[in-house]
């Protein structure tokens, strides 16, 4: 090498982040970064979501059911008493006045009945009161004369009647889980970021060492991890390094030291220059000293 | 702080957030939804109350005059254990029946007589106790009274710190499987992610290249290691040619 490359190449160089090294910038890291926050925190949050959400929603339409079926039994046993009354003073069913008010009177009043129906023994119905088509379940009770059934109550309850708060249950839990997933985007960008500016670091630092033959120092490490552990890789090569130039300096100073007609001075000098082993400037270290 | 317990942080937290909330709402869900069957429960036993109270009153019968009435109360208050007390009273604001016989009489709460101005269900907390109520009409549809049920809140309180149980544990199960194989997934990432970096230091130190894909850094690593191996072996000859001067000397 001739002393001009030689001087060249321990000139320090400047950082070239991508040009010298397969590193396709932070665009990629960042992205890869952001999406897998998103995604991973979307799909778990989301399937555990979706199973407490369903769980929590059975759990409480069979304890609502429960509830509503005895309030169904007691209000047909309730409404076939008042019925039962008339029959017994001999009024029929049939000529009752306002039956159908008296039904929706009852219904209106409990929120989670969604029909109540007086029939009669030939299975006609003498009164309906209904507020929607939602299946559920049907307690009966028979209004009775003589011992002989003559009509019956039929009321029916239905959670789904109550359970109008899932929908806002649900739509909360979208949210939450809507708003976890960009939280997490937002905080991957930040990880992101941070990694590709230590991907950019080290991309410079290998340009670097490369072109400078390890003279360049190495940027301040990460203290833990494989990133730093490649750092540290590096530095530690060039610690190595740095200690054999420092023996070769060592040895060129102890013939120099004897060299007192100067014969030698001009040959080691070229041999520096030939081999590009320029006299190393101390360590900030060994200044301080 | 390494990347991958940035990234665990990153993945974990917002799913403990996200399935926190999800209990929350789920608790206010099922206390809502509880508080709806209550009031369905007592607003029945309101309107059977009210149909029998307006039945005597429509037929003429002053509101104490319905002699039944003391009995019927008592009876609906032994068949439901959370019933605190039932109560009628007059326009006038003083208790005619109750289930606590020493209220016979004694003025009830301004606040129900203020409520029987409406002909609707109304509902006042206080002291841990709901109250709903109703009103009783003349057969001229003027507020002859109300009657009023108060449940405690006790009961409530007990079935809901239940429920929050529940949802604490089953949430809290599924968070902790959910966040450990997010923490797991993340750790996962973190190695593909420094993988070049790992490579690159494998590069300069092993004399074999690592087995596996291309890297980014993997050709720059290459070059920074011939030229490690240039300097080592420039200082190797500087050092042999120097010992030769030695030797001349």
């Amino acid at each position: 090498m001739s002393p001009e490359a030689s001087q060249a190449a321990m000139a320090p160089a400047e950082p070239a982040v991508t040009a010298a090294t397969g590193w396709r910038g932070p665009g990629r890291t960042v992205l890869a970064c952001m999406a897998f926050a998103f995604l991973s925190v979307a799909v778990l949050s989301g399937a555990a979501a979706f199973l407490l959400v369903a769980h929590f929603e059975r759990e409480v339409q069979d304890g609502a059911r429960r509830e509503l079926g005895i309030i169904g039994a007691s209000v047909a046993r309730s409404l076939a008493q008042q019925y039962d009354k008339a029959v017994r003073y001999g009024i029929p069913l049939e000529a009752l006045p306002g039956i159908g008010d008296h039904l929706a009177a009852t219904l209106d009043a409990a929120d989670g009945l969604t029909r109540i129906a007086l029939i009669g023994a030939d299975g006609r119905r003498l009164g309906v009161a209904e507020r929607n088509a939602a299946d559920g379940d049907t307690a009966v009770a028979a209004i009775e004369a003589n011992g002989t059934a003559v009509a019956r109550i039929e009321v029916v309850t239905s959670p789904a009647a109550l359970t109008g708060a899932f929908d806002a249950f649900r739509l909360t839990a979208v949210a939450a889980v809507a708003a976890a997933s960009l939280a997490a985007a937002l905080a991957g960008l930040f990880v992101g970021r941070h990694l590709a500016r230590r991907e950019a670091a080290f991309a410079d630092t290998l340009t670097l060492l490369a072109t400078t033959r390890f003279a360049a120092p190495v940027p301040a490490l990460p203290s833990h991890g494989p990133v730093a552990l490649a750092f540290h890789r590096f530095e530690d090569a060039q610690r190595a390094l740095r200690e054999r130039r420092l023996a070769f300096d060592a040895y060129a100073d102890e013939l120099l030291a004897v060299d007192f007609d100067e014969r030698q001075r001009p040959e080691i000098a070229g041999i520096r220059a030939e081999l590009g082993l320029e006299r190393l400037a101390p360590a900030p270290g060994a200044e301080a000293e | 702080m390494t990347l991958a317990s940035r990234l665990m942080l990153v993945t974990v937290l917002p799913i403990l957030a996200a399935l926190g909330i999800v209990g929350i709402a789920a608790f206010e869900t099922r206390d809502r939804i509880d508080a709806a069957v209550e009031e369905t429960r007592v607003a029945h036993l309101l309107g059977m109350l009210q149909a029998t109270g307006q039945a005597n009153l429509s037929i003429g019968l002053a509101l104490d005059q319905i002699g039944l009435m003391q009995a019927r109360i008592e009876r609906e208050k032994a068949a439901d254990q959370a019933i605190v007390a039932i109560d009628v009273f007059g326009a006038n604001g003083r208790a005619i029946y109750s289930t606590d016989r020493g209220a016979l009489g004694e003025p009830v709460g301004e606040d129900w007589v203020a409520r029987i101005a409406d002909s609707d269900l109304w509902r006042i907390n206080a002291g841990g106790d709901a109250t709903f109520g109703v009103r009783l009409e003349n057969d001229l549809g003027k507020p002859a009274g109300g009657i009023a049920v108060t449940v405690a809140d006790a009961e409530r309180a007990d079935r809901s710190l239940g429920w929050a149980l529940l949802i604490a544990s089953h949430a809290g199960l599924a968070a902790i499987l959910v966040g450990l194989v997010g923490a797991l997934l993340a750790f996962r990432f973190a190695r593909r992610m420094t993988r070049p970096f790992s490579r690159a230091a494998d590069i300069l130190t092993a004399p074999a290249p690592p087995a596996g894909r291309e890297g980014a850094f993997d050709a720059a690593a290459r070059a920074a290691r011939t030229a490690w191996q240039q300097a080592d072996q420039a200082v190797e000859v500087g050092l042999a040619r120097l010992e030769a001067l030695d030797n001349v000397a």
